[in-house]
């Protein structure tokens, strides 16, 4: 459909090469229909999105559509730095097609739903980011479009801020508007779409329901995945930044198991997860510590137990022994984590070898449907009253 | 939505008068003296060019110099402004036409109007100097308008030419320096158009070329308007309309003809 060219206006072509940046990719997408667009990377998802708001135009193939679309490719793409979020609120829906009136008429849920009304006459060179991005999806959503195209703008804006826009892409849903949405966070696909196909260099792997889609397109990362996962374990071993502590002891490996006792970097919620931490101590050391730390790969920090705390210190060990860590169930939701493994002295003031969020691993969704926050509790609810059960 | 219709539509007049707004905002945020330097820096030149020209070379014209310099000047800088600062619109904006469709031609559009209206307040300079010289206006301050008119369509066809141009070459900057150098020259700015009649005969062939830039015909209707007591010929009137109209329609036909490319290339 697209092919990138360098044009000359001489009538030469500069540079033959030329790659397509999506063939042979046809797809019908019904009024009212929520439709996700997966796939690595540079796969073409951002050309459709591209192609469908006219930003471009196809060289081959034809594009049509009927209703009026508006694009949240970058938000606030077009804000003047200079300008007050009033003015900007004013110029930015004008490019997205308002009038004046329109915009009149829109201004107080604009303003209302980006929480930014004490700085309405600030410049916004003056806001962070994520006060920029609430403007931008604010004025976005606010311009009533039939058509929503959305491209991994969620990943922006704190946690309570991305489920005001996952709300409102909710509303749109209900409202009968068709969304075409584009992510990486397949979770969120997941979610709210009813179809998706899967994009891999510019070609349509799959398509299908969004289940379906999602399903075999997380087994073909699984697969690469847990090779860059270890990739990244052997490459951090030689980063000394994080590693620190006098080597009394040596933490020499640390590795990961299931419940079958194979070596995995990828877990689901729920699993079983034991970790092996290998040492070496020189000579006789007497009431080491062994410990972990989970960090979210944000860097929140999850836990950190150890030997001292369970009382599981030992006397003394001397030359080589691993140490194991085991939890029948895993309650971390989806997500990339990172292990510290340390060892120090009784006191824990001494670092005999300290090993600094350096071992990845991976959540996958399991056992439950939950997705915010950092952890699964496996709680339970109960009604009391008059209440009726839901039977379909 | 494209096509000369688009441009009619009430959203994008709103689009075009909001861009105009901003270009005019952010020139002069910011900066202590704010829009007077858009009366300072015309009052400098003209002082440069009344010195050099009218105490040192000594041009001889019927009227006091730094008028009728004015009448020519103050249109050569909304002209050459214009073309300067419309050559970057649309690559100063890559972000919003990378991510964001709306009809592109509007922005060096909006910067033809913002200079238009930096322009229309230079022309108090020129009520002043007027005013001081006790210079009347007469009935011919009616030229005025079509003076404006065809100068903004020209100013504006040869904007958007520059405009989508600079995309696919940056080269056009500094072709731009170069080219405007030479138009200043070319043009009876700050000399009058009289000089050409007393070329001898064996270069009056230059004289016909001379006046084949529609810009001496254009400029010339505002010191008619102002200063020369005549009507001007109807065929230069002509000549100096018909290419105003036909550099916007190129230009515009040829900014619409690259458009699509622009996302990718910009």
């Amino acid at each position: 459909m697209i092919r990138w060219t360098l044009i000359d206006l001489a009538g030469q072509r500069r540079q033959k090469e030329f790659f397509w940046a999506l063939k042979d990719v046809s797809f019908n997408i019904k009024s009212g229909e929520t439709f996700g667009i997966i796939g690595e990377n540079g796969s073409g998802k951002s050309t459709i999105l591209k192609l469908l708001s006219g930003i471009i135009l196809p060289d081959e193939g034809t594009v049509s559509i009927q209703g009026r679309i508006s694009a949240l490719l970058e938000l606030g793409a077009g804000f003047q730095p200079d300008l007050t979020a009033r003015e900007n609120i004013y110029l930015n829906g004008s490019i997205m097609g308002l009038t004046r009136a329109q915009i009149n008429t829109r201004f107080d849920n604009i303003v209302r739903f980006s929480e930014l009304d004490k700085f309405l006459d600030t410049p916004i060179k003056y806001f962070s980011s994520g006060m920029y991005m609430r403007l931008g999806f604010s004025i976005a959503v606010h311009v009533e479009p039939d058509i929503l195209l959305i491209d991994e703008v969620l990943a922006v804006g704190d946690q309570s801020f991305q489920h005001k826009c996952i709300d409102k892409i909710r509303d749109f849903k209900r409202h009968g508007k068709t969304i075409i949405f584009v992510s990486h966070d397949l979770a969120t696909v997941k979610q709210l779409c009813s179809r998706a196909v899967w994009l891999n260099n510019g070609r349509i792997d799959s398509r299908g329901t969004a289940d379906k889609v999602i399903e075999q397109y997380r087994e073909s990362i699984q697969d690469h995945d847990a090779g860059v996962l270890a990739e990244d374990y052997r490459s951090i071993e030689t980063e000394m930044e994080k590693r620190w502590g006098g080597r009394e002891i040596e933490i020499t490996r640390v590795e990961f198991f299931d419940r079958s006792g194979q070596s995995t970097h990828q877990f689901r919620t729920g699993d079983m997860f034991r970790i092996k931490i290998s040492f070496n101590a020189r000579h006789r050391v007497s009431k080491p510590v062994f410990g972990i730390a989970i960090h979210r790969n944000d860097g929140v920090h999850i836990n950190g137990p150890n030997t001292k705390f369970s009382g599981e210190v030992t006397e003394y060990i001397n030359g080589s022994g691993a140490i194991w860590y085991e939890t029948d169930f895993l309650p971390l939701l989806p997500g990339t984590y990172n292990l510290t493994a340390v060892v120090y002295n009784y006191s824990c003031d001494h670092p005999y070898d300290h090993h600094d969020q350096m071992f990845p691993f991976r959540v996958l969704p399991g056992c439950t449907d939950e997705e915010y926050g950092v952890c699964f509790i496996p709680g339970r609810w109960k009604y009391e009253g008059d209440h009726g059960k839901i039977t379909s | 939505m494209s096509g000369a219709m688009g441009i009619m539509a009430k959203h994008n007049l709103e689009l075009l008068t909001n861009l105009t707004v901003r270009n005019l905002k952010i020139k002069y945020k910011g900066s202590f003296l704010g829009f007077l330097w858009s009366l300072i820096t015309p009052l400098l030149q003209m002082l440069i060019y009344t010195v050099v020209f009218s105490v040192i070379i000594r041009v001889q014209v019927d009227w006091p110099f730094a008028v009728f310099l004015l009448t020519a000047q103050l249109p050569w800088i909304f002209f050459s402004s214009s073309l300067t600062m419309g050559a970057g619109s649309v690559i100063e904006h890559a972000n919003l036409v990378k991510k964001v469709y709306f009809p592109r031609e509007m922005l060096p559009f909006a910067t033809v109007l913002s200079n238009l209206i930096g322009f229309g307040i230079t022309l108090l300079i020129l009520a002043v100097f007027l005013i001081g010289y006790r210079i009347p206006i007469t009935r011919y301050i009616i030229l005025l308008p079509p003076a404006i008119f065809f100068l903004f369509l020209f100013t504006l066809g040869l904007t958007l030419i520059t405009g989508c141009l600079a995309v696919f070459f940056r080269d056009i900057f500094h072709i731009l320096e170069v080219v405007l150098l030479f138009w200043f020259w070319s043009v009876p700015v700050v000399y009058p158009l009289s000089l050409l009649k007393d070329l001898p005969e064996s270069y009056q062939w230059f004289a016909r070329i001379y006046k084949l830039n529609p810009m001496v015909e254009i400029l010339e209707l505002f010191r008619h308007a102002f200063l020369y007591e005549s009507w001007p010929p109807l065929k230069h009137v002509l000549y100096a309309g018909i290419w105003s109209f036909a550099m916007t329609i190129a230009g515009y036909w040829m900014f619409k003809k690259l458009e699509p490319l622009f996302a990718r290339e910009v």
